[in-house]
């Protein structure tokens, strides 16, 4: 029996087993986004439909000689894997090991905890800090992309190559030259402004948002955010951000920092896109060398 | 009201059932019931019509209700007279005693006489120069001082002068041959196609730019009409049949061309679709819907079902007027037109359209300016299995021999209908069809499966995702687009890649996902071909013209292996009441023709089954495509062969219990009549995929009797004696039932073969194959109790 998997990011793989298949579900993040295809049949079946169907199916699945041996990593690994419900179960029951005294005096020390946290917060926030309230900004365009008018560099690529582009391509071209317009990057959170250093504020509970909007799956990004002191850098961090899909909700990094300072900003440092043979970088002038499609890329 | 049949040989090859009705009621003596064409030659004897089997041969009555009864030819006299210059009357009359009085009438030629030796008596003709002459015969049975008679007119013609035209009126693609009757010469095949273009007027018309242009054949012609959406003609009823010379603008359009269907940038009610509708021929055959049409500017909904035989004459006759103004040797002297027909026509479709032909045919003629008397035409029909066979057994003789009672199952599958033929040898080298069965979904069926496949991949495999919906895209961008360009050139890229499935190289997904165009700066590739839906259709052209040896892993969705198996399940629910124990013994060879069957896998799929369900020593031999009678063209082949007496009609069910084993009439090569069929519950009859139902109220009349069925050309009539008096006489047409088990598939079938002409939604090959698994199946489980129940009801009545 052969399959096709997909852990959900959008990239195929086709697998002549399903011990094969059985390793790339258990190294997948998360289960419940697979898809698995099975050989002869026209839709993708989720993870739960998988197990029924590899119950019912089980003599058959694994009784044909495969054409591909499975590599013996995969055999090791495969049985390891545990099916989820189960793992979840015996979660569940491991608490009823710890005794009854024990379990009063630990949630006492739980609540002494949390309540003496709120207390200082709120003792403290009062005392140095203004309200929070709503924080964004959004990603400028990098110098390294400039407007472009791509009708115009289409109509000068057609008259040089003496051919009509067709119309995936010219999407592509757009779409490369124009990316600041299509992926947009927001930093947003709270923000608190210092009582008695007017010039300080505080930035937390921040949240990265990525809007897709080029029909293609980005496959990772990496972004910096920088904190502003005074005119100058005072801090970076780097986050890097995988499988940013154009369907559905925007994708979002909750970012558990908190910074002070004068401002933040946030900017791509590197995208890639397999689909749309899409690579920017924030340091490079071009990464194809061809100044009408500088972010052209391919394997 | 007696009504009388009798079976008489026209010529020596064409058996027809003559229906002697009463002349004292008004109109009947004068009817015209056919029209014959006879070719003679110089200073010969050439038999114009004969009766046979004179000890045993019986006019059979047919109404309950009066006094008369059949009549035994050995208690008749036959005699001859002429009427007049042109009219003769061959009259049987019951005397009690068996005469014979010869005729001679040496001016025209025509004599009567009894063979002894062959128990036959026969009207010829005989001259030392053959003159074409035109005379009418009246059969004329006297009793009891009642007459009871059939007018025919009959042409007599030079050999030299009369052609034989074949015309396989394919579901999807048409082919016309012909052979002069005087010389043995070989069968010319027609170029339709490009015969069309040389009327039209001069311009720029080349092949490849007609709908009708099949690539790989120049002489078969893809069968797409037109009819005019606006008529202005006062004659409202004949519009179809006004023949003129402006092929253009005729009411009907034998042609369409891709630039035509392409036009989008002309005014409104410019356009060709604005002016003519495209009605593909297997429409033509099996749909039921309207064409909206206008008369006179008033809308009017004109059903192609109560118009069929209309339709199909009218583009017919336009074949047949466009061989007779392109060849100067068709326009005088005889034709004997024979047009293979798919076996879902039933007998009463061609019954009328044999008839509507005939009653046009002067019109057409005479369009031509050719005058009246000059040129003659008859009709007669064959089934496209049933020629299939004969064409098969003319290029295969020296491997085929068959003893009396051995059967050949003959499978056809072509592009839009499969149709199935029995046939049954009496060891002198005549064979009867006596099982006919058909339906619409052949080689289309694959094609489908070939777009539903490569769909589903690029849609919903590549994406990754469930979201698309394969038959939404069918139905918005090739349905609703109504073939243009597009379309057109993505459908033919689909029949390319079926047709060269064998030697193509199969792509991995991951190499299928990055196939692209050979062109600089471009990034059309297979896996973005999603993105957008609007142009799909084009892109895939344009990537496979560069990438011509390349096809997908067909395994991936598995659709085309349902595919196959939805043909194989119809096939076989279609034979399996048939095949009882008595027929499986006699079947000797299956034959498998028709163009779906050059796609291996759906031979090797069906001849398994076969063999299975009948025997793993069955032959079953694969047909050459490389010959020169091969798949496509055995059935026009063997239409033209001598080999076998043609009827027009089939017959004789099949006694579940005893198979034909008791069919004495059958082995007499009499198709005519089913002898002494008991009805009794076990008893299931079959005639041609169909149940007769042994409950109804209708039969229980004939409840353990035995009964004769008859096959006419009009109808089929079930007959009860009683102290050799007609006791009972009902329709069989009125008690027959779909087998179980295939009548759904059939169905969804039908619409897939329909594709693209067809504008509703289609159900796509995966469900209908997984229907075929979870529903049907169980039903036949059902049918086995439900048997019980009915022969226990049967028992009760």
């Amino acid at each position: 029996m052969k399959f096709m998997f997909n852990d959900g990011s959008g990239k195929i793989r086709e697998l002549s087993s399903k011990e094969e298949l059985d390793y790339y579900i258990s190294i997948s993040p998360d289960k419940n986004k697979c898809r698995i295809w099975l050989y002869r049949s026209s839709h993708w079946i989720g993870y739960e439909e998988y197990l029924q169907r590899a119950a019912t199916n089980r003599s058959q699945w694994n009784g044909q000689h495969e054409t591909v041996k499975p590599v013996p990593v995969v055999e090791k690994i495969a049985p390891i894997a545990p099916p989820p419900p189960p793992i979840s179960r015996e979660k569940k029951s491991r608490p009823s090991a710890i005794t009854k005294p024990l379990q009063l005096l630990l949630n006492i020390c739980i609540v002494l905890v949390v309540a003496g946290g709120v207390y200082a917060a709120l003792f403290y926030s009062t005392k140095e800090w203004t309200d929070p309230r709503g924080f964004d900004t959004v990603a400028t365009r990098p110098a390294n992309t400039p407007p472009l008018n791509v009708d115009s560099l289409i109509y000068t690529i057609e008259v040089k190559e003496k051919r009509t582009l067709d119309k995936l391509t010219k999407m592509n071209l757009r779409l490369r030259n124009n990316w600041p317009e299509k992926i947009v990057l927001t930093l947003q959170g709270q923000q608190q402004v210092h009582l008695k250093k007017d010039s300080i504020h505080r930035f937390d509970n921040l949240q990265c948002i990525v809007k897709n909007f080029t029909g293609y799956t980005i496959d990772h990004a990496v972004v910096t955010l920088t904190v502003w002191r005074d005119g100058s850098t005072k801090t970076q961090d780097t986050f890097r951000l995988e499988q940013i899909d154009h369907r559905g909700d925007p994708y979002t990094l909750n970012i558990p920092n908190t910074y002070k300072g004068d401002s933040l900003t946030i900017q791509f440092r590197t995208i890639r896109s397999f689909g749309l043979n899409f690579c920017y970088s924030y340091e490079e002038p071009t990464i194809s060398g061809n100044p009408n499609d500088k972010w052209f890329c391919k394997d | 009201m007696s009504l009388y049949y009798f079976p008489l040989l026209i010529r020596n090859d064409r058996y027809f059932v003559a229906r002697l009705d009463d002349d004292s009621q008004p109109g009947n003596r004068e009817e015209l019931d056919f029209n014959f064409v006879i070719y003679a030659q110089d200073r010969t004897s050439t038999p114009v019509l004969s009766i046979e089997n004179l000890k045993n041969a019986v006019i059979n009555q047919m109404r309950a209700d009066t006094s008369h009864q059949d009549v035994h030819l050995q208690d008749c006299e036959l005699s001859m007279q002429k009427l007049g210059n042109d009219s003769f009357e061959l009259v049987i009359k019951k005397t009690g005693a068996f005469s014979c009085q010869a005729f001679n009438d040496m001016e025209s030629g025509i004599h009567f006489s009894q063979h002894r030796n062959d128990d036959r008596v026969f009207i010829h003709y005989s001259s030392d120069k053959v003159q074409q002459q035109q005379f009418y015969l009246y059969v004329t049975l006297e009793v009891d001082g009642a007459r009871f008679s059939a007018r025919f007119l009959f042409a007599i013609v030079h050999s030299r002068e009369c052609h034989r035209v074949v015309i396989d009126f394919g579901s999807e693609a048409s082919q016309v041959g012909y052979k002069n009757c005087h010389v043995n010469t070989g069968v010319i095949q027609y170029d339709i196609l490009s015969n069309i273009i040389n009327t039209l007027p001069p311009g720029n018309w080349q092949r490849n730019n007609f709908l009708n242009y099949e690539p790989d054949d120049k002489f078969l012609y893809r069968s797409f009409y037109a009819i005019k959406k606006n008529i202005t003609d006062d004659d409202k009823d004949n519009f179809l049949f006004r023949f003129n010379d402006d092929p253009l603008n005729d009411a009907i359009r034998l042609f369409i061309t891709r630039n035509e269907v392409a036009a989008i940038n002309q005014a409104p009610g410019q356009s060709f679709k604005d002016k003519y509708i495209i009605v593909p021929n297997l429409k033509l055959g099996i749909d039921n819907v309207s064409l909206h049409l206008s008369f006179n500017n008033r809308p009017e909904d004109y059903n192609i079902s109560t118009h069929k035989a209309e339709l199909i004459s009218a583009i017919l006759l336009r074949l047949l007027r466009l061989m007779i103004h392109t060849k100067s040797d068709f326009r005088k002297g005889g034709l004997i037109v024979t047009l293979l027909v798919p076996n879902l026509y039933t007998q009463g479709d061609i019954f009328s359209l044999l008839t509507e032909l005939s009653q046009q045919t002067g019109r057409m003629i005479a369009s031509l300016g050719i005058p009246e008397g000059v040129l003659h035409v008859e009709y007669e029909t064959i089934s496209e299995s049933d020629a299939a066979f004969m064409g098969y057994q003319l290029s295969n003789s020296a491997n085929l021999s068959f003893n009396n009672g051995d059967i050949s199952l003959i499978i056809d599958c072509g592009k839009g209908t499969t149709d199935i033929s029995m046939v049954l040898a009496d060891g002198n080298e005549n064979f009867s069809s006596f099982f006919r069965t058909g339906f619409a979904g052949a080689g289309n069926v694959l094609t489908y499966g070939f777009i539903e496949d490569f769909l589903t991949l690029v849609l919903k495999a590549i994406p990754g995702s469930n979201d698309a919906s394969v038959s939404n895209f069918i139905k918005k961008q090739i349905l609703d687009q109504n073939l243009t360009t597009d379309v057109l050139d993505f459908l033919q890229f689909i029949e390319s890649r079926k047709k060269q499935y064998p030697e193509l190289d199969r792509q991995s997904l991951m190499d299928f996902m990055e196939m692209k165009e050979n062109a600089m700066n471009t990034e059309r590739t297979v896996a973005n071909l999603h993105k957008d839906a609007g142009n799909l259709l084009q892109y895939t052209a344009d990537i496979f013209k560069d990438n011509p040896n390349k096809i997908w892993d067909i395994d991936i969705t598995g659709i085309i292996h349902k595919a196959i198996d939805c043909i194989c399940h119809c096939i076989m629910s279609s034979i399996r009441e048939a095949i009882t124990d008595d027929i499986r013994k006699r079947i000797k060879i299956v034959i498998l023709t028709g163009r779906a069957f050059y796609f291996d896998a759906l031979r090797v799929q069906l001849t398994n089954q076969l063999k299975e369900v009948l025997s793993p020593h069955t032959r079953i031999p694969p047909m050459s495509r490389h010959n020169v009678i091969n798949n496509k063209s055995v059935a026009i082949y063997g239409a033209f062969s001598g080999a076998y007496k043609i009827t027009d009609f089939t017959g004789i069910p099949i006694d579940r219990k005893e198979g034909l084993r008791h069919n004495k009439a059958l082995f007499d090569n009499n198709l005519y009549l089913y002898e002494g069929l008991k009805i009794q519950p076990d008893n299931d009859i079959i005639y041609n995929a169909f149940l007769i139902r042994r409950n109804n109220q209708s039969l229980r009349r004939f409840k353990n009797n035995s009964i004769d069925i008859y096959f006419t050309r009009d109808h089929i009539f079930i007959r009860r004696m009683e102290n050799q008096q007609v006791k009972y006489v009902i329709s069989l047409e009125s008690l027959i039932a779909t087998a179980p088990g295939t009548h759904m598939a059939m169905q969804d079938l039908k619409r897939i073969s329909m594709f693209p002409g067809m504008n509703e939604d289609i159900d796509t090959i995966d469900h209908i194959h997984t229907r075929l698994h979870h529903k049907e199946e169980p039903e036949i489980v059902v049918t086995e109790n439900k048997r019980t129940i009915l022969a226990r009801l049967f028992n009760m009545i």
